[in-house]
């Protein structure tokens, strides 16, 4: 019925996409149905304002969604239920069981409605239950709506008067005329948008463009005497009005409503104009453009107020020329900033202003050797320029100590960030199995590397899922066992010297050692020979191997095949070291150590062939003279006792890809000195040619390629100029390991140094 | 070509505003609400935003007040789609930021010719 009165919205859509929205809104139309009615059913039982917003919602959408499409009797439909719905939202009507069974009944024949739609049949007769929907209304308690409706927003009466129009350019007279004839009208136009104007997102010009589709625009001017001098000008602020005379064939109100949108404060005006009261003349404009007396150059007038002189103005000219402007360089700024690493570090100021004072340390230590190399110079007592020379040199060594260590501060961050996603990690897995965990965090103050932070989150994570998931008990099994039913999951982190350790501890079930080697030699890790050589917690640190699990299901949570060898690899990356402990029964605790920063650190300095090396300290067990009959061959390769410990050597040239065998072969001299290398669980003896003294580095990353296969983290400078070569530990290691066997896993050379000890 | 986010829960006028402004030469964001519509204006930059205002999670004027308050759409064209039974709700609307509206029904025609109104 209604249908044939409004105009059909979808009419001007290709007749597929008609029928396609239709087919849209149907179904949309069923699934809000049923929402409605859930939401309904859920308020006979409990009203709160969350179910009657959704109940609302659903008929509102409905309602809108039905006009979109022009089904406006269903929208009309729907939209007698939103009256009841948001009278109840606002308060202004309470929810009785029978307004609750009018709903209901509503939400029937809303369905009933779209069905008819859908099935081209005649929708049924809703004329009784619309008069008692509207009886429902009936009990709306007007009092309470008072002063809430909000009148239309109107603009204040203009008292701008018309007097500062445009004239009309030479030949708009004609042009005006031409349009009157056609027997549209003249209007003049005041647009005043308020200050705030684009920070509602409102360009006024876009609104000028719009007048212009439906108005011819015959002359126009700025309106800028609100304009403040330049250094009091805030961008942001919209203080240009414009002033139009326009000839067009809609009403005035029409022609308002294109400024509708102008926010509360705006001015628009709109007069029609009798034509015959303008009175064309030349707009500033051309009298610009002739290069009249009143308009002169900006180099002219600023030559003219002695401001610059006429050299300046033709060098500025001549930059101009060869492109060189300010828009230019800004944007090679942007670009070169946008162009670069962008990862960036957001610092405290009172970080900053203590970097300065450090500097302005240093500024004056500079002066003071200054003054001490005139000293010299002048003669001074020999005695005295030593003295100075000393007192100076200790407060340099003061301040760049100090600004070492604040400027690697710098990088710092608290764990705090990296913590806060633990809670709802172990909500999530306590929720779906069911399991009751409490979590503990300590030291979310500790401050870390930025790069060590961004690299743990990972691998905390990961142990995290696996302390809750494969750890804790269901509740049952724990009162079984005696303990309380909520788990306990606790995550500390301290600072230890220069490293931080993070302790992952659950009062789960604990690990058992013989579990784990039975595991692992069913699993094939390792053999059933050398699984019984294995003491309890080497058979506990079997599960950092590749390939290894314990639980024999692999959950959602901390399966999905990334074990605890990637865990291993991850904070060894990071230069760390991660072990695990365990009591059956009683829960277990897995320990990361961590170096504080990862650009700054000790590496013992060693000469092998013709480059100079760096070992990160961390990850020497430590360094030995073997002498050459201590040496014994194996399986052609050539192994010693260290610490106790059988151990493969392998020269550094070799072990990274830097000379064959025979240029470092080992065997031919009196003794060689061992750096013992203790990474990730895995032992290996490299032999340099010269050991150099510990020393404080900080590295440089250099290019993948010419990283060997990733075995160099990167460069270091030395004191001296020279440049040493920074040892990845775990990837050096790896690659050495697997030149020894001919394989390339770690756990086959384990293997064979436990075999062989 | 110019981008135009359309907020709306309801998946019909969705698809209206959507093939509307598609048709028109423009391309189209789709968010199912107010929060969606936020995490998708953190993700793109867009030249005009249409948004209902009656949504789940986060509502349409949430939205016009989160979008004017902070980020880089703080100065981007909002248009609201409201009912001509609503002042109240329009009056919020502006008082949050929102640039114009448009009335719901409409048709293609008339949506684009409000948004050319305000299009940048």
């Amino acid at each position: 019925m209604a249908q044939g009165e409004r105009p059909d919205p979808l009419r001007g859509l290709p007749p597929a996409i008609r029928e396609e929205m239709r087919r849209e809104f149907l179904e949309e139309a069923a699934a809000l149905t049923e929402e409605l009615e859930t939401a309904v059913l859920a308020l006979e039982r409990e009203q709160d304002a969350e179910t009657i917003n959704a109940a609302f919602r659903a008929a509102h959408t409905m309602k809108g969604s039905a006009a979109g499409v022009g089904m406006f009797p269903i929208s009309e439909f729907m939209h007698g239920l939103e009256d009841v719905l948001d009278a109840v939202r606002q308060g202004t009507l309470a929810l009785s069981p029978a307004i609750l069974g009018v709903l209901l009944e509503g939400v029937d024949h809303g369905r009933g409605l779209v069905r008819a739609v859908r099935d081209d049949a005649p929708p049924a007769d809703l004329t009784e239950y619309r008069g008692r929907l509207e009886a429902a209304l009936l009990d709306v308690d007007d009092t309470m709506l008072a002063g809430d409706g909000v009148a239309a927003a109107t603009s204040p009466a203009s008292d701008l008067g018309l007097h500062l129009l445009p004239a009309l350019p030479r030949g708009g007279e004609a042009d005006a005329r031409a349009a009157l004839a056609d027997g549209a009208h003249l209007y003049g136009v005041r647009f005043m948008p308020a200050l705030d104007t684009y920070q509602r997102g409102l360009d006024p010009l876009a609104l000028l463009r719009s007048l212009a589709e439906d108005a011819q625009i015959l002359s126009s001017r700025a309106l800028v005497d609100d304009l403040p001098s330049l250094a009091d000008l805030d961008p942001f602020e919209c203080r240009v009005g414009h002033a139009l005379v326009v000839a067009t064939s809609a009403s005035r109100e029409e022609l308002e409503t294109v400024f509708e949108f102008g926010p509360e404060g705006s001015l628009v005006e709109v007069l029609e104009l009798d034509p015959d009261s303008l009175e064309p003349s030349d707009p500033p404009e051309s009298a610009l453009r002739a290069g009249g007396s009143g308009w002169r150059r900006l180099g002219e007038i600023l030559i003219q107020e002695d401001l610059v002189t006429e050299d300046e103005v033709e060098r500025a000219l001549a930059r101009q020329a060869q492109g060189e402007t300010i828009g230019d360089r800004t944007e090679a700024k942007v670009s070169a900033t946008q162009g670069g690493d962008d990862r960036s570090v957001r610092i405290r100021q009172a970080k900053v202003d203590a970097l300065i004072d450090l500097v302005g340390g240093l500024v004056t230590a500079r002066n003071a050797l200054l003054h001490i190399t005139r000293l010299a110079e002048n003669g001074a007592d020999a005695a005295a320029v030593l003295r100075g020379l000393k007192e100076t040199g200790g407060a340099i060594n003061r301040s760049v100590t100090q600004l070492q260590a604040d400027i690697l501060g710098l990088r710092m961050t608290a764990l705090r960030t990296t913590f806060q996603r633990m809670p709802r990690i172990v909500r999530d897995v306590a929720a779906r199995q069911d399991k009751r965990i409490e979590l503990e965090t300590v030291g979310d103050d500790v401050e870390v590397d930025k790069t060590i932070a961004e690299g743990l989150t990972d691998p905390l994570v990961h142990l995290l899922r696996n302390a809750a998931d494969h750890g804790i008990e269901s509740p049952e099994e724990r009162r079984r066992a005696g303990k309380p039913e909520v788990g306990i999951v606790r995550v500390a982190a301290r600072r230890e010297a220069s490293s931080i350790v993070i302790e992952i501890t659950d009062d789960g079930h604990g690990m058992s050692p013989e579990a784990m080697r039975r595991s692992a030699v069913s699993k094939g890790v390792i053999d059933a020979q050398t699984a019984a050589s294995l003491t309890d917690a080497e058979s506990l640190d079997l599960i950092f191997q590749a390939g290894f699990s314990t639980t024999a299901s692999v959950s959602e949570f901390s399966g999905r095949g990334v074990g605890m060898d990637v865990v291993r690899t991850s904070v060894a990356r990071l230069g760390g070291q991660v072990g695990v402990s365990s009591t059956l029964g009683a829960g277990t605790s897995v320990l990361l150590r961590l170096p504080l920063t990862l650009s700054v650190f000790r590496a013992l300095l060693v000469r092998a062939g013709a480059e100079r090396f760096a070992i990160p300290i961390d990850a020497v067990a430590e360094t030995t003279s073997v002498p050459r009959e201590r040496i014994e061959t194996l399986d052609g390769h050539p192994v010693t006792m260290i610490g106790g410990i059988l151990t493969a050597l392998v020269h550094l040239s070799r072990a990274i890809g830097f000379a064959a065998d025979q240029e470092t072969d080992i065997g031919v001299r009196a003794a060689m000195e061992v750096v013992t290398l203790d990474v990730a669980g895995m032992r290996l003896g490299l032999v340099v040619d010269v050991l150099e003294q510990p020393q404080e580095i900080m590295v440089k990353p250099i290019d993948r390629y010419l990283s060997a296969g990733g075995a160099l983290a990167g460069a270091a400078m030395m004191g001296d100029g020279s440049v040493a070569l920074v040892l990845e530990p775990l990837a050096a290691v790896r690659a050495a390991l697997a030149r020894v066997n001919g394989s390339g896993t770690p756990r086959a050379g384990r293997a064979r140094e436990r075999r062989a000890g | 070509m110019q981008t135009i986010l359309a907020v709306d829960d309801s998946t019909t006028m969705r698809s209206l505003v959507s093939f509307a402004l598609r048709d028109a030469g423009f391309a189209v964001v789709e968010a199912i609400d107010g929060r969606d519509a936020l995490a998708k204006l953190a993700l793109k930059r867009v030249d005009l935003i249409v948004t209902d205002l009656n949504m789940p999670n986060l509502d349409g004027i949430g939205l016009i007040r989160e979008v004017r308050t902070r980020g880089n759409h703080r100065f981007t064209p909002i248009l609201m789609l409201t009912t001509e039974s609503n002042p109240a709700r329009k009056a919020a609307g502006q008082a949050a930021g929102a640039t114009g509206w448009v009335v719901k029904p409409f048709d293609p025609a008339q949506l684009l010719k409000v948004i050319r109104r305000v299009l940048p």
